[in-house]
């Protein structure tokens, strides 16, 4: 098991990255926000990391608090603007916005030379991108300590968003996606809620970019690219927007599944395509629904009810309330 | 400043081919309110139906053109059966069609060669051909739902994942032209220091000739009074008799014949073909939609102009890199100043 695990440790690593990137789309996607911005912000965080670490010398874990900061504080006021947008039209703000950053990091050079007027000042290298030095990472406990930090991160993140959901603001979140305007009236301030959700989630995906530079070695804005947002908000989609286990399961399907079909090569794409198109279609709650999984549950109960003669235990009645 | 001409001329080229794709995208949008992302996805395969027919086939230009508008709308409907159409009813006949669709990827993607894939890709096809009919033909439907503005969108995002990769399978991932000798490359002179290259006269021609063709359609014809009705609202259209099924076919051939002539023409004027030509061409008309006020075809054609300009001048006059993101900057301040478009009213014009 732990030699499998070795093994494709690159894939690991993927799946935990995307783990975090799908929980950070999620967020937004539980306020009833598309928005296509997390790319940007993933690449915000990676060009953070890679500059201070590559460039700066700093020691990487050091960078991950700078970059969830500067994540958070572009997001603030982009979020003032963008998000009095709706549906569709704030899907196309922020895909702007992804290629706003893209196009700073593939010419931040150009910018801060003339900036600067220092005509070989380096610091984003174009389209090659910065490369990190290699050093193979210290083991800790037989994993790479990288591994180690983007499976502490997804944790610590499933543990923030599972508190969250059951939390007051977890329930305002549900309130503000079924219905904005209900819950304006209840008194719910909507906009704070969406703009806390915008703003965590960006800082969530800059964490993960801070995080990810010792795994892809090379940050080159090609990374960041409009594919790549698409791609994160496939992992929300596939697994399901209601729960926050629903963006694990996408994440690990859509990471693990074009390794396992290597011998496709160039079309295993396909696979992607396909299981989003069909999810969509036949399954619009996703994988993770939690009745399709609650039906299944339930399979063995229901069998040992009718083996045991239904003479099981009845369920606690529930509290007695009026009419209505 | 002397090179002002030359640059006018280019970005009025650039913006008469941007304006016939994103036609597409606003004739969709004003129908169904759906954002068809795989819109860019048969742009490629147009400008790639126009190189088979013209390599392969040995098909003069002339034929090739209509021949990859044919096929890129074909596509299109195709697609808005099997992505967008089980969203809104599904019916026996859009699972016949999907498992056709399955057997059909099965066959492309996963065998090489062999009596056993042909096999395979025919039956696929023939099952796809049975569904579309059946699909048609159907009376009660299996299941009627609402889906919300974002289903579509990422169907179609899954179906251009799909077309893109299929397209590396087929043409490789390297960059595919057309034979140098196909048109002539002398350049027409229109002015001192202005010149017009003859491909680029043709992008011009054709693209006004369809953009009045698309006009007389949608304000003339009885088709185009269905479109209008049904984008002022679907229910309404069925109970008055409009076979809407048949009219949503007809819009994505249009749409997709329209983004068909776009590459086939962008993919002989800049000779480069490559499965990921979309992407680019797909960012510039979500621009261009908004802009333009989402579905107004005025508008649209307008905003077209203004942001192949804008690209262009761009190049020229701050820096070649940087024109994606002026174009993308007028896309923010644009949304946040006028959310309906420069050219939109409130659900007014539609269509």
């Amino acid at each position: 098991m732990l030699g499998l695990l070795l093994d494709h440790i690159s894939t690991v690593d993927f799946i935990l990255l995307n783990v975090a990137l799908g929980l950070s789309i999620y967020l937004t996607l539980a306020v009833g926000l598309l928005s296509l911005a997390n790319a940007g912000f993933l690449a915000i965080g990676a060009y953070t990391a890679a500059i201070l670490t590559a460039q700066a010398g700093w020691p990487p874990l050091a960078a991950l608090p700078l970059a969830l900061l500067l994540g958070a504080l572009v997001a603030a006021p982009l979020g003032l603007l963008v998000l009095r947008l709706q549906g569709v039209y704030l899907a196309i703000a922020t895909i702007g916005f992804g290629e706003i950053v893209r196009i700073t990091a593939l010419n931040g050079d150009k910018l801060l030379r003339a900036l600067s007027g220092d005509p070989r000042l380096t610091v984003f290298h174009g389209a090659e991108g910065i490369t990190l030095p290699y050093s193979s990472p210290l083991p800790v406990l037989g994993l790479p300590v990288t591994t180690w930090l983007l499976l502490l991160y997804a944790l610590g993140l499933v543990y923030l968003l599972a508190t969250l959901q059951r939390s007051r603001y977890g329930r305002l979140m549900v309130a503000v996606r079924v219905d904005s305007l209900a819950a304006d009236t209840l008194g719910v301030d909507a906009v704070r809620c969406r703009m806390l959700a915008f703003v965590l989630g960006a800082a969530i995906a800059a964490g993960a970019g801070a995080l990810s530079t010792p795994v892809v070695r090379v940050v080159d804005p090609g990374q960041y690219s409009f594919g790549r947002a698409v791609d994160i908000l496939a992992y929300a989609v596939l697994g399901g927007m209601t729960t926050w286990v629903g963006p694990i399961v996408g994440a690990t399907v859509l990471t693990a599944l074009p390794e396992m079909l290597r011998p496709l090569q160039e079309q295993r794409e396909v696979v992607n395509g396909l299981l989003l198109m069909l999810s969509i279609i036949y399954l619009p709650r996703g994988l993770a629904d939690p009745r399709l999984w609650g039906g299944w549950q339930r399979w063995p109960a229901a069998l040992r009810d009718r083996l045991a003669g239904g003479t099981t235990e009845p369920l606690p009645a529930p509290p007695q309330r009026g009419p209505g | 400043m002397e090179q002002l001409p030359q640059q006018l001329v280019n970005g009025i080229w650039q913006g008469a081919a941007l304006a016939l794709f994103a036609l597409g995208f606003a004739l969709v949008f004003g129908l169904l309110d759906v954002v068809n992302l795989a819109h860019g996805a048969t742009y490629m395969w147009g400008a790639f139906f126009g190189l088979v027919c013209v390599t392969r086939l040995g098909w003069p230009f002339w034929a090739a053109l209509p021949g990859a508008m044919v096929g890129a709308g074909l596509l299109a409907v195709l697609l808005e059966r099997l992505a967008f159409k089980p969203l809104r009813t599904l019916t026996t006949g859009s699972l016949i069609l999907w498992g056709g669709f399955l057997l059909l990827l099965l066959g492309l993607v996963g065998f090489h060669g062999g009596e056993f894939q042909a096999a395979l890709v025919g039956l696929g096809a023939v099952l796809m051909l049975l569904g579309l009919v059946q699909d048609y033909r159907a009376a009660r439907p299996l299941l009627q739902r609402s889906m919300p503005y974002l289903a579509p969108m990422i169907a179609s995002i899954g179906a251009s994942t799909i077309l893109i990769s299929l397209a590396r399978g087929q043409f490789g991932a390297q960059v595919s032209r057309f034979p140098p000798d196909l048109f002539p490359t002398t350049p027409y002179p229109l002015g001192q220091a202005v010149v017009i290259a003859p491909i680029q006269l043709l992008v011009l021609a054709v693209a006004l000739v369809l953009m009045i063709g698309l006009h007389l359609l949608i304000a003339r014809t009885r088709t185009g009074r269905a479109i209008r009705a049904i984008a002022w609202s679907e229910r309404t259209a069925r109970l008055l008799g409009i076979n809407a099924d048949l009219v949503i076919a007809q819009t994505f051939f249009v749409s997709g014949a329209l983004a068909g002539a776009a590459g086939a023409l962008l993919g002989l004027a800049f000779n480069r073909i490559e499965p990921t030509m979309g992407t680019q061409i797909e960012l510039a008309g979500l621009v261009v939609i908004v802009v333009g006020g989402m579905s107004s075809i005025g508008g649209t054609v307008v905003a077209a102009f203004l942001v192949g300009l804008l690209r262009v001048l761009g190049v020229a006059y701050v820096d070649s890199s940087f024109r994606d993101a002026l174009v993308f900057a007028l896309l923010i301040l644009v949304l946040l100043a006028r959310p309906q478009g420069l050219f939109g009213r409130a659900s007014s014009t539609r269509a």
